[in-house]
């Protein structure tokens, strides 16, 4: 498929409620009228998970995270909060993070990192990062996935 | 453009005595714009009795897949204009892994053929839909991706002022309720919004549905849900499930009616798909 076909599914805005949360980050008096099929299907199996997990559309903008009490937040400032450490005690790079480098490359990533929950608390999450391929290999997004390591899922 | 309902059935044909008002031909409906070009949405068993009807052929015909289930193709192999040698036919579909002549060849071709496509008199083209937005005759042709299982599309096809969105398999409220959607998060409101006629998926009672959840189709609830959501001036509730008597379907139409009426819709603005049943928009 080439790009007008991948446009087959519209285009990108902001996000949504249900269960977990998913906020949009995007100016909703530019959004276009409809999210891709991609990310309307992603969206509705991460509704469904009890993982924190969040979504890129094509363009690399957020669309939604998946904690409760996330504000409408750049990816930018996320990590700056959050504020994820590799096993070695050093940060990680914005553009290093899964969902950057699933984004950029179009792969999947894995990795541990540290991060931190609100004021104080920390956590070893797992993170997972996929690309979202449409038809014809059009590029539509990509959805990251967290798995605390260190505490039962709620 | 004037509309015409040439097949409303889903899933398979359902002839019989039991199904004769509402009709038991699969998909397939028959838009003629106001310049005279012929568009036909879906070849389902529908169009069998559309190519009789077509004879002549009043000029080019363009036929506009949403998906390639059986139901929505089988009709191909018994299109007359398909072997007249003097027609001009398109078949539209959505992108897929494969050529849209070569996937469509799987049935058309032996041994569930007699005829194989690359015979097919008229030499039809198979062209799978050019972008989001492409012009057939007077129309703008608009086709979005939608949650269906498989490559769907829904399209949008506006003549002057009318337009025409068709989604006749498609189950938006897949994961969660309308309700809690925002709209641009809801599949195919975006081909929907504000048509002067939106034909929609309602193959299953509200009952129905508990049993066949992901299985691409629309409950009762949600496509009232979908139509209010839209804004479409006006709704025919369509892909009739096979088992669904013409008694059952009267009965399923009065309750859309009544929960339209408490929702605040206009009079006459919801109604049971019909075969034969032709409109003016």
């Amino acid at each position: 498929m080439d790009a007008s076909q991948g446009a087959l599914n519209g285009g990108a805005g902001p996000g949504a409620v249900h269960g977990i949360r998913l906020v949009s980050v995007t100016d909703p008096s530019s959004a276009p009228t409809q999210q891709s099929l991609q990310l309307i299907l992603a969206r509705n199996l991460l509704s469904t998970l009890s993982s924190p997990a969040f979504i890129v559309d094509a363009a690399g903008h957020s669309l939604g995270i998946a904690y409760e009490e996330t504000r409408k937040m750049p990816l930018s400032e996320l990590r700056t909060r959050m504020g994820p450490i590799d096993a070695d005690g050093h940060p990680i790079a914005e553009a290093e993070l899964p969902t950057a480098v699933a984004h950029r490359e179009r792969r999947p990533v894995h990795t541990t990192a540290t991060v931190r929950i609100g004021q104080e608390d920390e956590r070893v999450l797992e993170m997972l990062a996929l690309p979202l391929i449409g038809p014809n290999d059009t590029y539509e997004g990509a959805v990251g996935i967290f798995w605390p390591r260190d505490a039962e899922l709620e | 453009m004037r509309v015409r309902l040439w097949g409303t059935r889903g899933s398979v044909p359902a002839p019989g005595a039991g199904t004769a008002r509402y009709g038991g031909n699969t998909s397939c409906v028959q838009v003629t714009l106001s310049d005279g070009t012929t568009i036909v949405l879906d070849a389902g068993t529908g169009i069998r009795a559309l190519g009789l009807a077509l004879d002549p052929p009043p000029g080019p015909i363009h036929i506009l897949l949403t998906h390639l289930h059986l139901d929505h193709i089988q009709g191909l192999l018994f299109f007359t204009p398909l072997f007249n040698p003097g027609c001009e036919v398109t078949v539209w579909g959505p992108p897929t892994a494969g050529s849209l002549e070569r996937l469509i060849g799987r049935y058309l071709s032996a041994p569930l053929s007699p005829v194989e496509v690359r015979e097919l008199p008229s030499g039809p083209a198979f062209l799978a839909c050019p972008g989001p937005e492409w012009q057939i005759g007077q129309a703008q042709v608009h086709a979005r991706l939608v949650l269906h299982r498989g490559p769907t599309l829904g399209y949008r096809i506006v003549d002057g002022e009318s337009s025409l969105c068709y989604l006749p398999d498609h189950e938006p409220a897949l994961a969660e309720s309308l309700d809690h959607v925002e709209d641009e998060w809801i599949s195919g409101l975006g081909v929907a919004r504000d048509a002067s006629l939106l034909i929609h998926d309602c193959q299953y009672t509200d009952q129905e549905y508990a049993m066949h959840r992901g299985w691409g189709h629309s409950r009762l609830s949600d496509a009232l849900d979908f139509a209010t959501r839209s804004g479409a001036k006006r709704t025919l509730f369509f892909h009739h499930d096979p088992l669904h008597t013409d008694a059952l379907l009267d009965e399923l139409g009065e309750q859309a009616a009544d929960r339209w009426r408490e929702r605040g819709g206009g009079e006459g603005a919801i109604a049971m798909a019909m075969e034969g049943g032709e409109l003016q928009i």
